[in-house]
């Protein structure tokens, strides 16, 4: 229990110390999404005009309303809208690989202080190992999820109480698995900041070893974290949902709370990323590289170079 | 004895049940109401045994027709629908473009093995199949029987029919699914004997063959029906069950139903039997037992169905319903209805937000009104049943379930049942192909629902514009007083409207509603308002005046009365009138304010409209809408792809 403590205390403090980087982070994701937002928007302003009908907006989508701008001019709007946010997101996948990279890199050791040239210079080092690691983690992350929702839906349908307990503790078990393999993500990225030389799937098989080897540790640091960037990300879209801003000033207040949330959802994120660096440096498969109440010492170990 | 009674106009003999009934011989006694609904010109009393290996059901039926015309009538004429599923060959299947499948056991037919007139005699020489519509060789769903003696007024035809039905892999309405089985237009039914004058100027036979995008019309009828199904096998019918009877194997149910236009029933032993009532009537829901989550929306669905019903047309007239939900492998027999039974359609995992079940129960149930009270024809008028019906049911969804929110109500997204109908109007490409005015099988392909069902709807929510909601409830409430259990035709309803509106309005819309009907129900023109544009020019003559114009055009056919909503920058506002003639108006106005905004029908209660959207202007835009809806997607976006 100390440990995680004191690995969420190294976790907080490395997440508030590269807050510039996290920065960087947020302008990235929003001038991802202006590329979707620009054109969805000067395709509706032309499809509506000076027409008041808009106001039947007001409360929410309303299809009656977008439907008379008529079935072409619609779909033209859905499939340009649907293009472009397919772009962003493989762009923002690899823009999240990249700078993650540079994230890590500072956590391995959060005495330095945090310059941009080494952000990006050790975000283009790491890119491609981390990219295997997130390409890998994110597949198996993936169906993980696919199962669980797919376990949900046949305890729904069951009308077994039998099949109920075994979907439900399936499910359970699932969602378990993915928190720990969250953990395993961060951890081989910790790792490979850590050892430059080191491949991405090394440094996930690694990670695979000793987060199982651990469960309870990485368990609870990730689950906790995890826990409050859901409630965070749960009040974001509640709020995005709800709140119908009908003025100038309102709309623009919506805009700076969501943005707000999302940088608070960042810091999160890195305050995962910092715990779990902080766990992996103090365990690891090789005890001999364990230290006591010291700040860890980088531990290295037999890796292969790439 | 005889009763004469006017009838439209026209004499028709009446006689009294007593007589006629025991000549049929069928139970005498009034049992479900205390007095005959309709004429009961015809009854049927039928023995059904289901054999759940061979998908048969085979029938032993006496029934009767009543010759009400003033002709003396050479043959009777009678629907064998089940035929429609025989081979790939029949005016059903070629209308459809496709193949009952492969195996000859997924099939459906229905053959007489034997018919006889009165006194035994032998009519089975006297049959013949015709295609009264298509001179399809092909085609056996109505049969031609010629009478040894012509039917002369007032006579009574009886006749005795022993059938077998094989009922076809569930599909359009009817058939089997392994242990399921809906059994619908499964015996020899009569078709409609009109007399002169009732919709045409000579009395015949109104039997049409059994179509790809038809439904039926039949005569409101007495029925006795003795259905034997296995034991474990839960049945539910059209009728009230009276009896029953169980030897361990098998069971006897002994069903009665009066005064309806067709007898249904089910049989499955996966059903689940609920009760309710509203007021004086029992309401039975046959429902999967994986659906039990949905039994009591099913319930508040009906109930709301009945209520809005009762308050804005005519009373329920029988003191029960059975609401049927099949089973997923019977969803094919799902959305139908027969009167007193039909059929809900959901599915075993069906979220609370979305509106489906209860969308589709207040449309079966509405049947129960324009099919089964008023029993206009199906097959000639098909909006009267399906374009009222579906008027009524985005009306009563929108009432109880909210007027954004009726068909699906998430916290993200919500859309009402009547927009649904709206959309697909507006966007389907064959709107202006033909007119609502058409036998339901001479419609193109794809256009059978979009006019019977959605244009006719819109139409009437126009109407309703005009007239006035009371109004509209007033037409309702006199059309079913007027021809509750009288098979109305179009100009029936025409004319009712006409009494209602001169009596609420005078002539306000005019003489007569005539010019809205040519327009909508018998024209093919699409409706299409437009503010054009808003100019506000300062006097030359008098400084400090400004000289407004506001130019409105009307791009579509249609022409109906409009309100014109306009708005000046001082914040007041106007409402001019217009009668939608001519395809130009311009509305000027002078003084010392601008016009800053203008709304052609402010209340979007001209549904015909196929579009909102230039329907206003203003000059100065709201953009806050719009950048909301795209705000709100970017942050969604946002967060779901960077979050984690």
């Amino acid at each position: 229990m100390k440990r995680i403590l004191s690995a969420l205390d190294y976790g907080i403090k490395g997440s508030l110390g590269i807050w510039k980087g996290a920065l960087i982070i947020w302008l990235a994701s929003f001038v991802f999404m202006g590329l979707v937002k620009i054109p969805l928007r000067g395709a509706l302003s032309a499809g509506f005009g000076p027409s008041m009908a808009t106001e039947r907006l007001a409360n929410g989508i309303d299809m009656e309303i977008l439907g008379d701008i008529g079935i072409d001019r619609l779909g033209s709007i859905l499939f340009t809208t649907a293009g472009s946010a397919t772009l962003a997101s493989l762009f923002s996948f690899l823009l999240n690989i990249f700078l993650s990279g540079g994230v890590f890199d500072y956590l391995k050791d959060t005495t330095n202080k945090f310059s941009f040239p080494v952000f990006f210079s050790t975000s283009a080092r790491n890119f491609k190992s981390f990219f295997s690691i997130k390409l890998l983690s994110g597949l198996l992350l993936s169906a993980l999820l696919v199962f669980i929702y797919l376990f949900i839906v046949l305890f729904n349908l069951s009308a077994s109480l039998y099949i109920k307990i075994i979907v439900l503790a399936l499910a359970i078990v699932l969602f378990l698995l993915y928190i720990q393999i969250l953990a395993v993500t961060d951890y081989a990225r910790a790792k490979r900041a850590l050892n430059p030389g080191m491949k991405g799937t090394k440094a996930l098989e690694i990670g695979f070893r000793t987060v199982f080897s651990n469960i309870l540790p990485f368990f609870l640091a990730t689950a906790f974290v995890s826990a409050i960037q859901l409630v965070v990300v749960i009040l974001a879209i509640r709020g995005i949902i709800g709140w119908v801003p009908r003025s100038g000033f309102a709309l623009f207040a919506l805009f700076v709370a969501t943005q707000l949330l999302y940088l608070v959802n960042v810091h999160l994120k890195i305050w995962r990323f910092g715990t779990v660096t902080y766990l992996m440096r103090q365990i690891s498969v090789n005890p001999g590289c364990r230290k006591k109440n010291v700040i860890p010492e980088p531990c290295t170990e037999g890796g292969t170079t790439e | 004895m005889l009763i004469f009674i006017n009838v439209g106009g026209m004499k028709r003999c009446l006689l009294i049940l007593l007589s006629f009934q025991f000549l049929a011989g069928i139970t005498v006694a009034q049992i479900i109401n205390p007095v005959a609904l309709s004429d009961r010109v015809t009854g049927y009393k039928i023995d059904a045994v289901l054999d759940p290996s061979t998908k048969i059901v085979s029938g032993k039926m006496e029934a009767y027709w009543v010759n009400i015309s003033d002709d003396e009538v050479v043959d009777i004429m009678m629907h064998l629908y089940m035929n429609a599923f025989k081979s790939g060959n029949t005016t059903m299947y070629k209308e459809l473009g496709s193949l009952p499948g492969q195996k000859r056991e997924n099939l459906g037919w229905i053959e007489i093995l034997s018919f006889t007139g009165e006194d035994g005699l032998d009519l089975m020489p006297n049959m013949s199949f015709i295609s009264p519509d298509d001179g399809n060789p092909n085609d056996s769903t109505v049969l031609r029987v010629v009478l040894p003696a012509p039917a002369r007024p007032g006579d009574t035809v009886k006749i005795y029919v022993d059938f077998d039905t094989k009922l076809p892999l569930c599909t359009r309405r009817t058939g089997f699914n392994e242990d399921f089985f809906f059994v619908a237009q499964w015996f020899p039914k009569f078709g409609v004997y009109e007399p002169a004058g009732m919709r045409y100027s000579d009395g015949a036979w109104n039997c049409h063959q059994f179509h790809a995008n038809s439904e039926f019309y039949s005569n409101h009828s007495l029925y006795e029906v003795n259905i034997t199904a296995p034991s474990e096998y839960v049945v539910g019918s059209c009728g009230l069950l009276l009896s029953e009877t169980d030897d361990g194997s098998s069971k006897i149910g002994r069903w009665r139903a009066e005064d309806i236009v067709d007898f249904a029933w089910t049989a499955w032993p996966g059903y689940e039997v609920y009760s309710d009532k509203w007021n004086h009537v029992n309401i039975s829901l046959l429902i999967p037992a994986k659906r039990s989550k949905q039994v009591e929306r099913q319930f508040i669905a009906v109930k709301n169905a009945l209520e809005f019903f009762t308050e804005n047309v005519g009373r329920y007239p029988w003191p029960y319903i059975t609401v049927v939900d099949p089973p997923t492998k019977g969803q094919a027999s799902g959305g139908m209805e027969y009167t007193t039974l039909f059929t809900s359609q959901s599915s075993d995992f069906m979220p609370d937000y979305f509106y489906l079940p209860e969308t589709v129960t207040v449309h079966e149930f509405g049947h129960a009104y324009f099919m089964g009270i008023l029993a206009t024809n199906e097959f000639e008028e098909p909006w009267m049943d399906e374009g009222m019906n579906t008027f009524f049911e985005h009306r009563i969804m929108d009432h109880y379930w909210g007027e954004r929110t009726s068909m699906i109500n998430h916290p993200v997204f919500g859309i009402s049942d009547k927009m649904t109908g709206r959309i697909a109007y507006v966007a389907s490409p064959s709107k202006s192909f033909v007119s609502n005015n058409e036998y339901s099988w001479n419609y193109p392909n794809e256009t059978y629902s979009i006019m019977s069902y959605m244009k006719a709807s819109l139409w009437l929510y126009s109407l309703m514009g005009i007239v006035g909601e009371d109004t509209m409830n007033n037409i309702f409430r006199e059309y079913y007083n007027r021809w509750a259990f009288k098979h109305p035709c179009a100009t029936d309803f025409i004319d009712v409207v006409n009494d209602v509106v001169s009596k609420d309005h005078g002539d306000k819309f005019g003489e007569n509603m005539d010019w809205f009907f040519g327009q909508t129900l018998y024209g093919t023109g699409v409706c299409d308002y437009e503010v054009v544009d808003i100019r506000n020019v300062k006097s030359v003559l008098n400084p400090g005046r400004i000289e407004s114009t506001i130019f409105l055009s009307n791009k579509g056919d249609l022409c109906f009365p409009v309100e014109v909503l306009v708005g000046f920058d001082d914040g007041t506002e106007v409402v001019e009138q217009w009668d939608g003639k001519g395809e130009y108006k311009e509305l000027t106005f002078s003084g010392e304010k601008k016009v800053e905004w203008t709304k052609i029908d402010p209340d979007y209660k001209n549904r015909l409209d196929i579009d909102f959207i230039n329907n206003s202007m203003s000059l100065k835009r709201d953009k806050i809408p719009i950048r909301r809806i795209t705000d709100k997607i970017m942050m969604a976006i946002q967060f779901f792809l960077f979050a984690f």
